[in-house]
């Protein structure tokens, strides 16, 4: 169950990032339709990261990319990493789990938006040696995702249900 | 305990992507050893402990199927694990290789966290 | 095999580019048609057998196909040998080749897969050789490449 009714929610927007080590914290990411979420967590350090990435890759939008580099899956994951590392976690202790990618909503899905920041998310995990250990992708349901850092509990809540990553 | 884990592949590209997928899995791994061909593995299961093998099926000299059937003839080798990572998606095929004493089916392209849940299934977590 | 099947194959070979390679990839922009393709190109052909047979092939650049390498192998294009770069070439058109026959199937069927072969080749004759064969171009940030259905 949750435990918003005690911890601080923090709102990860689209094309934000959050990083915290206070366990009485919460970050949150709401309405993961084709936008891709994705948590880090190190369980040894009691740090946790979550972005919210809208679109697969920078090239399309150089100003943009530069004014919000975590639109981007390509530019802003590999910030999330960066920070996690800066904040002394280490690779092989960090924790990630993704929801969201799923089908755009409008044109029949035609840009596959939601597949190609899935692709890009593990492209990224891939180049940098990092596994995966959950993930909730596709579909048409809108989700959100949240991390407890008291914890590193990740729920996944779309409509009509919610379960642990 | 850690596991020595062989890969069976005529492609090195393959091989290269399924040894980097285990490293990443964060298994228990002694030893990653590689053949390009059912009659290499043949000969290095001869020289070397292997807790498991993950094959390919269409392979030059000597293919998957006839790995796997040599290895049930083979008194030293019967009792190894064997998963099969094929292109195949068949389900005829999977069929036939699990009837011929195979433990998994993974189809191409495999994932760490497909490669990680088969691993831990069959040989369990292991240790350092 | 039908035109129909074209549009699967394309299909499969996009998918299989995002979750193997780590590539993104689309058909080629009608109006500005693709990239031009490399002088010279790999010529990637596949034959099978069994339930019935045929061929896939594609038609790919050699920075392309390092670049797939680079990605399978989890680094730069610049550090991967011409070897590398087209067994990761014939191995895509592996895991295509198998994807995309089970999806155009029948179910039960059952295929023998031919071992992949990679031709270096001029790229007005890698053109020509699948002149006349059902095919795609597509875009793959920013390489072209062509898939076709040997009849």
């Amino acid at each position: 169950m949750a435990t918003e009714h005690r911890d601080k929610m923090i709102v990860v927007g689209l094309g934000e990032m959050a990083v915290s080590d206070r366990p009485g914290e919460t970050l949150i990411a709401h309405a993961l339709g084709s936008c891709l979420g994705v948590t880090l967590f190190d369980p040894v350090m009691k740090i946790g990261g979550m972005i919210h990435c809208m679109l697969p890759l920078s090239q399309i939008d150089g100003e943009k990319a530069r004014a919000k580099p975590c639109a981007f899956v390509d530019t802003g994951l590999p910030r999330l990493i960066e920070e996690m590392f800066r904040r002394g976690c280490r690779k092989k202790d960090l924790i990630a789990r993704a929801a969201g990618a799923g089908r755009s909503a409008d044109q029949a899905n035609h840009f596959r938006i939601g597949e190609r920041n899935h692709a890009v998310f593990r492209k990224i995990m891939w180049k940098n040696g990092m596994f995966i250990h959950a993930e909730d992708i596709g579909g048409d349901q809108p989700r959100t995702l949240r991390l407890e850092i008291a914890t590193g509990r990740v729920l996944v809540q779309s409509p009509g249900q919610e379960r642990e990553l | 305990m850690a596991y020595n884990i062989l890969i069976v592949d005529d492609s090195l590209m393959a091989r290269t992507f399924i040894a980097r997928a285990l490293e990443m899995a964060g298994l228990s791994l002694s030893q990653l050893h590689q053949a390009t061909n059912g009659q290499e593995a043949l000969d290095l299961l001869q020289r070397e402990w292997v807790d498991l093998v993950l094959t390919d099926i269409n392979m030059p000299d000597m293919n998957g199927d006839e790995l796997v059937r040599r290895m049930r003839a083979t008194d030293l080798l019967k009792s190894i694990p064997v998963v099969i990572v094929s292109t195949d998606c068949s389900e005829r095929r999977m069929a036939e290789m699990t009837a011929a004493g195979v433990q998994g089916y993974l189809t191409k392209p495999v994932t760490p966290e497909d490669l990680k849940a088969t691993v831990e299934r069959l040989l369990g977590k292991g240790s350092q | 095999m039908s035109a129909d099947n074209i549009q699967t194959l394309a299909g499969t070979t996009i998918e299989v580019l995002e979750s193997y390679a780590f590539l993104l990839g689309g058909p080629s922009d009608a109006k500005k048609g693709p990239p031009p393709f490399a002088d010279p190109s790999w010529l990637v052909i596949l034959a099978f057998s069994g339930s019935r047979a045929g061929g896939v092939g594609m038609v790919v650049s050699p920075a392309m196909a390092r670049q797939v390498a680079a990605n399978l192998a989890g680094t730069e294009p610049t550090q991967v040998s011409d070897e590398q770069a087209r067994d990761a070439a014939k191995e895509l058109l592996n895991i295509v080749c198998g994807k995309y026959l089970h999806q155009v199937g029948p179910r039960e069927a059952l295929f023998d897969f031919a071992a992949p072969a990679c031709f270096v080749v001029a790229r007005e004759k890698a053109v020509q050789y699948a002149g006349g064969k059902p095919q795609a171009t597509l875009e793959v940030e920013d390489h072209p490449l062509l898939v076709f259905i040997e009849n």
